[in-house]
C-alpha cells in the first residue's frame, strides 16, 4: 500500500488521473507509461496494482461519473485503499454479455436488483461492485443496461466462492435478492450502461500486456532448461525441446515487437486497427505453450501437484498452465477474440442474428 | 525508438505498390511461370527495366556507385511489395546477397565497376552458399553447385565455397548452367556445372551475413504474400455466397481469417525488426534474422493453405491463382534453412 502510495505520488502509476483526484495529472503519454513500465518490468519492481478498480472503475468514472462520484471513489481506488469487483457476466450471459437479466426496477428514489452475477472474481475481497444491470426490462438487448456502483455488503447480497479447476476460489457467485441502492448509484444516463461499459474499452492501451508476462515465462523456462541440462535431467530429446522453445521464442518475440509496433502507432496517432486487436488472442495462448513446455520439461516430476506451490519454484507450472488456461477463455474467449478481429479489425459481414 | 515505418520507407513501399500493382497482372504472372516451368528464365524484362528504374537492384548499393544507399529495413519493405504481388524478378540474390557482399569485400574499389552495373539493372548474379562440390586451383573453379538462387538471366555467379567468395562470369567458357524446375515457377535456380573457370576471390566477405541478409530478404517476400493472401481471403468471403450469405458471415471463415491476422501482425513486426537489427546492431542479428524466417516461413505456410481454403475450390485453381502466392512462401521455406532447422540454430545459439 505504500509503495502504491509512492507510484502514485511519483507518476508511476495512475499517472494521468487529475491530480484533483488524487492522480498525477500528467498529459496522457503513450511512450511515457511504455518507458515506465518497460523499465520496472527491466528493474524486477512491481508496477503497483493492477486491479479491475484502477484499469476499468477509474477511467469509466473519469469520463461519465458525477463530481461527487469522482470525489468519492477514485482517490481511494487508485491509493489501493478501495477494492472493486465487476458485476458483469451472469450464467446465462457470459459471451452473449448483452442478454444480461439481472433487474434493477425503481421504487421511489432507489432502484431494488434482482438476479445473479458469477465470474465475480475478487468479489470475497472487495468493498465495492461496478455492475451492468438491466433497468428497461422491454427495450432490446443493449438499449436497457445500465451501469451501477454499490458496496458489496448491502443487505441482500450473498457472495459465494466458485471452486475452480486450480483448487482455489479465485471467482465467485454473487445472488442479489431485493438489493436496495439509491439511484446516485447510476454512472452515466439510465439505459447507456452498454456504452458506458464499452468506453473503458478505448482507456485500455496496457498493449505492453502480454509482452511481460512472455518474458518472464520465457526466462524462468530458460532458467529451467539450463538447470535441467546442468544436472543432465531433461525429459524429452534435445531436437524436440529446441524446436518447441525456440518456435514459441519466435512467436513470443513476433508478439514483443508487434506491441512495440502498436505503441510506436499509438504515439504518432496512426490508428491501430486489426493489429490492436490479435494481442489478446496471441498473448494468452503463448503464455500457456510455455507453461506446458515447461511442465513436460519436468517429465514425472508434473505428474506430481503441489497446489500451494511457490511462484518462484518449478512447482508452479501447472498452477500457472491453469490460470492462463482461464485467461484464454476469461475476458473475451478467445473464439469471441476472433469474431472481434474478423468483424471490428478485418472488417468481415456480420454472423446471421436470432431475433 | 520507432517500431514503425517512416515516412520515407511508407513512400518507397507505395511506390513500389504502385509499379506492381499496375504491371503484375495474373496474365503477366501466367505468362512469365510458363517460362520458368519450362525450365527458362522467368524474369520480365521490362518489369526489370521499371523497376531498375526505382532502384530496386541498387537499393543496398552506396550512392557514388549509382545505388540508393538504403538499409536493409528499406529492401524488407520493398521485398514486402515484391512478394505481395508476386512478382516476377529476381530479389535476394540480385538485389540483395550479391550487392552486400561485395561492398563488403577487401576490393571493393577495384570491383566499383560490379557495383555500378548491378545498380544500373545489367549485371545479375546468381548466388549458392555452402556450395561444397567446388574445388578452387590457382584462380580457377570447378565443381557443381546447386540450388543457385536467381540463377536465370544471371550475367554472373556468386559462388560461396570453404568460407570464400568467388564471382565467375556466366558467359565464361566452361560454365554450364541447367536451370532447375523450380516449384514457384516466377524464381529461378539454377545446377551449375563448372570447368576450370577463372574465378576472382572476394577476401574478407562474411558467409554468416550473407547468409542472415538472404534469410531476411526471403522472409520479406514471404510476409508480403501472406499480406495479398489474407487481404484476398478476407474479399473473396464478402463476395461469395452460399446459404443465401457471404461465406464471411459464418464464424468458421471468420476465424480462419483471423487466425490467418494473428500469425501476420508479429511476423511482419519480427521482419521489419530484423532489417533493422541487421544495419544497426551486427551483434544481434544472427539470432534476429533466425527468428524472423523461421517465424515468417511458418505464416507463410499457415496462411497460404488456409487462404486457399477460404476460397473453396476456386483457392485450388489457376484462374483464381492464388497458387503462384502458396508456391513462393513454400519456395522461401526450403531456402537457406527451413524453420525447422533455423530452429535447432536459435537454441544452440543460446546455449540450448
Amino acid at each position: 500500500m505504500r509503495w502504491q502510495k509512492l507510484l502514485v505520488e511519483h507518476g508511476y502509476a495512475c499517472r494521468t488521473v487529475p491530480a484533483e483526484y488524487g492522480g498525477f495529472g500528467a498529459e496522457e503519454d503513450i511512450l511515457k507509461t511504455a518507458i515506465i513500465s518497460e523499465e520496472f518490468f527491466a528493474a524486477d519492481l512491481p508496477q503497483g496494482l493492477n486491479s479491475q478498480g484502477i484499469s476499468m472503475l477509474v477511467p469509466t468514472i473519469l469520463e461519465h461519473g458525477t463530481e461527487a462520484q469522482k470525489s468519492a471513489w477514485i482517490e481511494k481506488t487508485i491509493l489501493g485503499e478501495v477494492f472493486w469487483c465487476q458485476g458483469y457476466s451472469e450464467p446465462d450471459a457470459g459471451s452473449d454479455l448483452t442478454s444480461l437479466k439481472t433487474a434493477a426496477v425503481e421504487d421511489g428514489d432507489d432502484f431494488v436488483i434482482n438476479g445473479q452475477k458469477i465470474w465475480t472474481s475478487s468479489a470475497h475481497i472487495a468493498q465495492m461492485m461496478f455492475c451492468l444491470v438491466r433497468t428497461e426490462a422491454d427495450a432490446p438487448r443493449h438499449a436497457g443496461i445500465s451501469y451501477m456502483i454499490f458496496p458489496v455488503d448491502l443487505p441482500g447480497i450473498e457472495i459465494r466462492p466458485l471452486q475452480t479447476m486450480t483448487g482455489h476460489p479465485s471467482f465467485n457467485e454473487v445472488f442479489l435478492t431485493d438489493v436496495r441502492v439509491p439511484k446516485t448509484a447510476l454512472v452515466g444516463d439510465r439505459g447507456q450502461g452498454w456504452v458506458v461499459a464499452n468506453s473503458t474499452l478505448k482507456h485500455e492501451r496496457g498493449m505492453l500486456g502480454a509482452a511481460h508476462g512472455l518474458a518472464w515465462r520465457l526466462s524462468r523456462l530458460r532458467d529451467l532448461i539450463a538447470r535441467q541440462k546442468a544436472a543432465g535431467s531433461l525429459a524429452m530429446p534435445i531436437e524436440v525441446l529446441r524446436d518447441r522453445y525456440a518456435g514459441l521464442q519466435a512467436r513470443v518475440e513476433g508478439l514483443r515487437l508487434h506491441e512495440m509496433r502498436l505503441v510506436s502507432m499509438a504515439a504518432e496517432n496512426q490508428p491501430a486497427g486489426t493489429g490492436a486487436l490479435v494481442c489478446k488472442l496471441l498473448g494468452c495462448e503463448l503464455n500457456h505453450q510455455l507453461d506446458i513446455l515447461a511442465m513436460d520439461l519436468r517429465g514425472p516430476e508434473s505428474a506430481a501437484y503441489n497446489p500451494d506451490a511457490e511462484l518462484a519454484s518449478d512447482e508452479i507450472w501447472h498452477q500457472l498452465s491453469m490460470y492462463d488456461l482461464g485467461l484464454i477463455i476469461g475476458g473475451g474467449t478467445a473464439q469471441i477474440q476472433k469474431n472481434i478481429i474478423a468483424k471490428r479489425g478485418l472488417g468481415m459481414p456480420r454472423e446471421a442474428r436470432r431475433n | 525508438m520507432d517500431f514503425t515505418l517512416s515516412e520515407e520507407q511508407t513512400m518507397i513501399a507505395e511506390a513500389f505498390r504502385g509499379q506492381l500493382t499496375r504491371d503484375v497482372t495474373l496474365d503477366v504472372i501466367r505468362t512469365q511461370a510458363a517460362l520458368g516451368q519450362a525450365g527458362k528464365s522467368p524474369t520480365d524484362q521490362g518489369l526489370w527495366q521499371q523497376l531498375t528504374e526505382m532502384g530496386l537492384p541498387g537499393l543496398l548499393i552506396d550512392d557514388t556507385y549509382g545505388g540508393a544507399g538504403l538499409g536493409m529495413l528499406e529492401a524488407v519493405v520493398v521485398g514486402q511489395e515484391l512478394g505481395r504481388a508476386a512478382a516476377p524478378v529476381p530479389f535476394a540474390a540480385t538485389c540483395v546477397m550479391a550487392p552486400l557482399a561485395i561492398t563488403a569485400s577487401a576490393e571493393v574499389e577495384q570491383h566499383k565497376t560490379w557495383l555500378t552495373q548491378i545498380a544500373a539493372g545489367e549485371m545479375r548474379v546468381g548466388v549458392a552458399l555452402g556450395a561444397d562440390m567446388l574445388q578452387v586451383d590457382s584462380g580457377r573453379i570447378s565443381g557443381h553447385a546447386r540450388f543457385v538462387f536467381d540463377a536465370g538471366g544471371a550475367t554472373h555467379f556468386l559462388l560461396e565455397t570453404g568460407g570464400v567468395f568467388y564471382l565467375v562470369e556466366a558467359h565464361a567458357s566452361g560454365v554450364y548452367l541447367t536451370l532447375e524446375r523450380p516449384f514457384d515457377p516466377l524464381q529461378s535456380l539454377g545446377h551449375l556445372a563448372l570447368d576450370t573457370v577463372p574465378a576472382t576471390p572476394l577476401s574478407g566477405v562474411s558467409v554468416d551475413r550473407v547468409t542472415e541478409a538472404g534469410r531476411i530478404a526471403l522472409a520479406a517476400q514471404t510476409i508480403g504474400a501472406c499480406e495479398f493472401l489474407l487481404d484476398a481471403s478476407v474479399e473473396y468471403a464478402a463476395d461469395r455466397v452460399q446459404f443465401g450469405r457471404p461465406i464471411g458471415s459464418f464464424q468458421a471463415i471468420k476465424h480462419m481469417c483471423a487466425e490467418m491476422a494473428a500469425q501476420l501482425y508479429p511476423a511482419i513486426s519480427l521482419v521489419w525488426y530484423a532489417g533493422y537489427v541487421f544495419d544497426k546492431d551486427a551483434a544481434r542479428s544472427p539470432l534476429n534474422s533466425l527468428l524472423a524466417k523461421a517465424l515468417a516461413d511458418e505464416a507463410g505456410r499457415f496462411i497460404s493453405r488456409t487462404a486457399i481454403e477460404v476460397h473453396g475450390g476456386m483457392g485450388y485453381t489457376d484462374l483464381q491463382g492464388l497458387h503462384y502466392w502458396y508456391k513462393r512462401a513454400a519456395f522461401n521455406r526450403n531456402l537457406l534453412g527451413n524453420p525447422e532447422e533455423l530452429r535447432q540454430d536459435i537454441a544452440a545459439m543460446q546455449g540450448i
